[in-house]
């Protein structure tokens, strides 16, 4: 089989009653990580970004007082960097209090930081994912899991976890009770290769019912000289994932994209449109 | 999916002095390796290889634009070529039809207006394909836009896009060579296309990138 992503043309062919489009509340952690991944624009050197001291997180303050959580939503995601002070007791707090206080679907922190929490604190990953559960998370957010390849991830991630610790972690949230999510970082020269050999990593997940598409958005990261992807490379790539994983819904982010690119994501068999409001730190 | 993708430079021409004209009219060929196309939107075009004019004149192709569509007769009594330019959403097919087949109609041009989908936008030109084939059809880039000028491109291999300025070339390209399709200089004097090379591909250089030490501008 070739390793070139070609992009099969299709006419346009909308599915029936068009794509659901979910309302999604996104609370960003913290906007700094200390991970340098290559591909994301929080990573900064630690502890000071551009010379100014990491300030103590707000998401305590915003779990609890935050307007935007008294409406209503489909699904809240809380995600961000990894904090470099705040224990996992701060974080399991505020997620609480989002939980009490918005009765949405609560996708709360990914394998990332829980292997993080499971390195500094000491503490089993089955405990901190079983502490996610009573807080109030339904799922565990994809993060880390871009691409699945560790020679990949290597070269863009390397103090990162690695494709079988990710896959580990996302097994025990399934047996504590927690809905796998799984995402596809689409970069500028993917192959059909790299494509189906994180398919079938993600295929071990039992739970696994949505896929999220991301794009590669470059700006201000290391890798802002490979610009984004091309459309095609975005539309073969949510052809291989429907030609491999057809029961699995295909879910995008579609706040900044054209009424074109819109339509042309549904005819490609995107069933979940993303649109989100995003709570930013003060 | 193997037809080329044509790449027509083009040269709005307003009244000019002659000398001028001209010598804008050379730079423009010179700086395109002599192909490039010009659009007179004047009574007096000035010679060049590839022309029309948005008036009936004699040895220039007549450019007719949605707002200037000529009754039938009075497009047969022109002696020489017509390029056709019209909204996507209001094509006027039975004017077509008396036209094509025939040697007077060279090409149809496509606009976009704001309001079209896309998905209406394949349908018409679907449309145009079956009732008139072989008909040249051009398709204008600044109204249908970069994503789906991409996927018409790809849905239509006959289809060639007009109006992509030269700083946009490399978009153009892009598209090509993700199709696998080349991109040609061309225009319509007749003169053979010259293939336009695709761009390098970076490559993400981990040396460079990753293994430097994280250094904060502030200890530096
Ligand atoms: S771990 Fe996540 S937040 Fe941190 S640098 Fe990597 S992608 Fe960004």
């Amino acid at each position: 089989m070739t390793d070139l992503l070609q992009y099969q043309p299709i006419w346009p062919n909308s599915p029936e009653g068009g794509w659901h489009v979910v309302h999604v509340l996104k609370i960003t952690t913290t906007r700094s990580c200390w991970m340098r991944c290559r591909f994301c624009d929080f990573s900064h050197f630690v502890p000071m970004i551009d010379g100014h001291p990491v300030p103590p997180l707000t998401l305590l303050q915003t779990s609890r007082t935050h307007p935007a959580l008294s409406q209503a939503y489909d699904l809240i995601k809380v995600r961000g960097g990894l904090s470099f002070f705040e224990p996992w007791s701060y974080f399991r707090s505020a997620i609480r209090d989002i939980h009490e206080r918005n009765p949405a679907s609560l996708q709360a922190l990914s394998a990332v930081e829980v292997l993080h929490f499971h390195r500094v604190e000491q503490k089993p990953l089955q405990e901190l994912l079983e502490e996610l559960r009573w807080a109030g998370a339904s799922s565990l957010g994809p993060g880390g899991s871009e691409l699945l390849i560790d020679p990949w991830r290597q070269e863009m991630s390397s103090l990162r976890l690695t494709s079988q610790e990710w896959l580990g972690i996302h097994q025990i949230a399934e047996r504590v009770g927690l809905k796998a999510g799984a995402s596809l970082m689409v970069f500028p020269g993917i192959t059909e290769r790299q494509i189906l050999d994180h398919i079938q990593m993600i295929r071990n997940l039992k739970s696994l019912s949505v896929i999220e598409i991301k794009p590669l958005r470059a700006l201000g990261t290391d890798l802002e000289i490979l610009g984004s992807p091309h459309l095609f490379e975005v539309l073969a790539t949510i052809q291989v994932i429907r030609k491999n994983l057809p029961h699995v819904i295909v879910a995008m982010n579609i706040d900044h994209l054209s009424g074109d690119v819109c339509d042309l994501l549904q005819w490609h068999g995107v069933s979940r449109a993303m649109a989100t409001k995003e709570v930013l730190e003060p | 999916m193997s037809a080329d993708i044509l790449w027509v430079p083009c040269l709005k021409m307003d009244s000019h002095d002659p000398p001028y004209a001209d010598r804008m009219i050379r730079l423009f060929l010179l700086s395109h390796q002599e192909r490039g196309h010009v659009l007179f939107q004047t009574e007096t075009p000035r010679p060049a290889p590839s022309c029309s004019a948005i008036m009936p004149i004699p040895g220039c192709t007549w450019h007719i634009t949605p707002g200037t569509v000529p009754d039938l007769a009075t497009l047969n009594a022109f002696d020489g070529f017509i390029e056709m330019t019209a909204p996507s959403d209001d094509i006027p097919f039975d004017l077509v039809d008396q036209l094509w087949p025939g040697p007077k109609l060279t090409r149809f041009i496509l606009i976009r207006p704001a309001h079209h989908r896309l998905a209406n936008l394949v349908n018409s030109i679907e449309k145009m394909r079956s009732r008139f084939p072989g008909l040249g059809l051009w398709i204008d880039q600044p109204t249908v836009g970069w994503d789906a000028l991409a996927y018409l491109l790809a849905v239509f291999p006959g289809l060639h896009p007009v109006r992509i300025q030269d700083d946009e070339l490399d978009r153009l390209l892009n598209i090509g060579q993700k199709l696998e399709r080349e991109v040609f200089l061309a225009d319509f004097s007749g003169l053979p296309p010259i293939k336009i090379p695709f761009l390098p591909r970076y490559a993400p250089d981990p040396a460079r990138h990753w293994r430097r030490v994280p250094i904060n501008p502030r200890f530096v």
